[in-house]
C-alpha cells in the first residue's frame, strides 16, 4: 500500500473554492432560502431554476432530495439526499443549508 | 438419532458443503476473466479542514474516485455517508456525480462533494460506501458497493 493510499485525497484548493462559494451563497441568499424552506415544507415538492438547470426538491419523512434536469424539466436524475430530521422544526432549521449546498453544486459545476 | 448417526450426518453435511463450495472454484478456473476492470476507491470519513479553517464549523466528508480500463458513458458515481446507530446504520447524506459524456479509459473521476455539516460536537461513528453505474460497450454495468476501510469516530453530530 502506497502513502497515497493511506491518506484521504482531499483537494485543498478545490475545497477552498467550493466552500467559498457555498458561504457566499448561504449569506447572500439567506432570505431566499428561508422563503423556499417555508414553501417546501408546505408543498413538499418544488422545482426551481438555477442557471441552465432545473432542480426538483422533494421532502420525505427524514430528509430532502434534490434531482437535477438538464432538459428544462423533461426528466430529472437524482443528485443528492440529506437527512434533516423527522420534525418540521428540524427540517425548517436545516433546509437552508441543503438549498445552499445544492446551489453550490450546480454553480460550482456538477462534474467537479 | 444415536450419537454415531449424528456424526455420520455431520460428516456427510461437511462433505456436501465442501463439494458445494469447491465447485465454483473449478468452474471459475474455466471462466474467461472479466473484460472490463473498473475500480472504485473510497476514502475514510473525515472532518473537512477547508470548512473549519474558513468558517470555524465542521463537516463530515467522504471522497470517492472511479477509474475504468475501458471508455465509459453515462457514469453515475454515488457516495453515501452512514452514521453507526444502535440497531442499524443510518444514511446521513447521499451524493451522486453524473457524467453523461464519454469518459476515456483510465481517466480518474472524483466525487468530492458529499459532505454534511456537523450539527453538534457529539461523538459519532461514520463510514462511507461508494458505487458506480455506467454504460460500457453499450451495456449498463454496475459495480459492487465499496465500503470505507474503517469506521471512524468523529466529534460531529448529524
Amino acid at each position: 500500500m502506497t502513502q497515497e493510499d493511506l491518506e484521504n485525497f482531499d483537494d485543498v484548493e478545490r475545497d477552498n473554492a467550493y466552500f467559498d462559494l457555498f458561504f457566499e451563497l448561504e449569506k447572500k441568499n439567506a432570505a431566499q432560502y428561508e422563503e423556499l424552506t417555508k414553501r417546501l415544507i408546505k408543498e413538499k415538492s418544488l422545482v426551481i431554476q438555477i442557471e441552465n438547470f432545473w432542480v426538483k426538491y422533494s421532502l420525505d419523512r427524514y430528509g430532502c432530495s434534490a434531482a437535477i434536469s438538464h432538459d428544462a424539466g423533461e426528466s430529472f436524475s437524482e443528485h443528492s439526499w440529506s437527512r434533516l430530521g423527522w420534525s418540521k422544526k428540524k427540517k425548517g432549521k436545516y433546509l437552508p443549508t441543503f438549498l445552499a449546498k445544492t446551489e453550490t453544486d450546480v454553480k460550482f459545476g456538477l462534474e467537479n | 438419532m444415536s450419537i454415531s448417526n449424528y456424526k455420520i450426518a455431520s460428516i456427510s453435511l461437511a462433505i456436501t458443503l465442501i463439494s458445494t463450495t469447491s465447485a465454483p472454484t473449478t468452474i471459475a478456473s474455466k471462466v474467461t476473466p472479466p473484460l472490463t476492470k473498473c475500480f472504485i476507491r473510497v476514502d475514510n470519513p473525515h472532518l473537512s479542514d477547508s470548512i473549519k479553517r474558513q468558517k470555524g464549523f465542521e463537516a463530515v466528508k467522504v471522497n470517492a474516485t472511479s477509474k475504468c480500463d475501458k471508455q465509459i458513458r453515462n457514469l453515475s458515481l454515488t457516495v453515501v455517508i452512514y452514521k453507526k446507530g444502535f440497531l442499524r446504520n443510518h444514511e446521513v447524506v447521499i451524493g451522486t456525480l453524473k457524467i453523461s459524456e464519454l469518459i476515456p479509459a483510465f481517466q480518474k473521476i472524483e466525487n468530492k462533494s458529499t459532505w454534511e455539516r456537523c450539527k453538534s460536537r457529539k461523538p459519532s461513528q461514520y463510514l462511507g460506501v461508494a458505487y458506480a453505474e455506467a454504460i460500457i460497450n453499450g451495456k449498463r454495468m454496475q459495480t459492487l458497493r465499496v465500503r470505507t476501510d474503517k469506521v471512524i469516530a468523529l466529534p460531529c453530530g448529524t
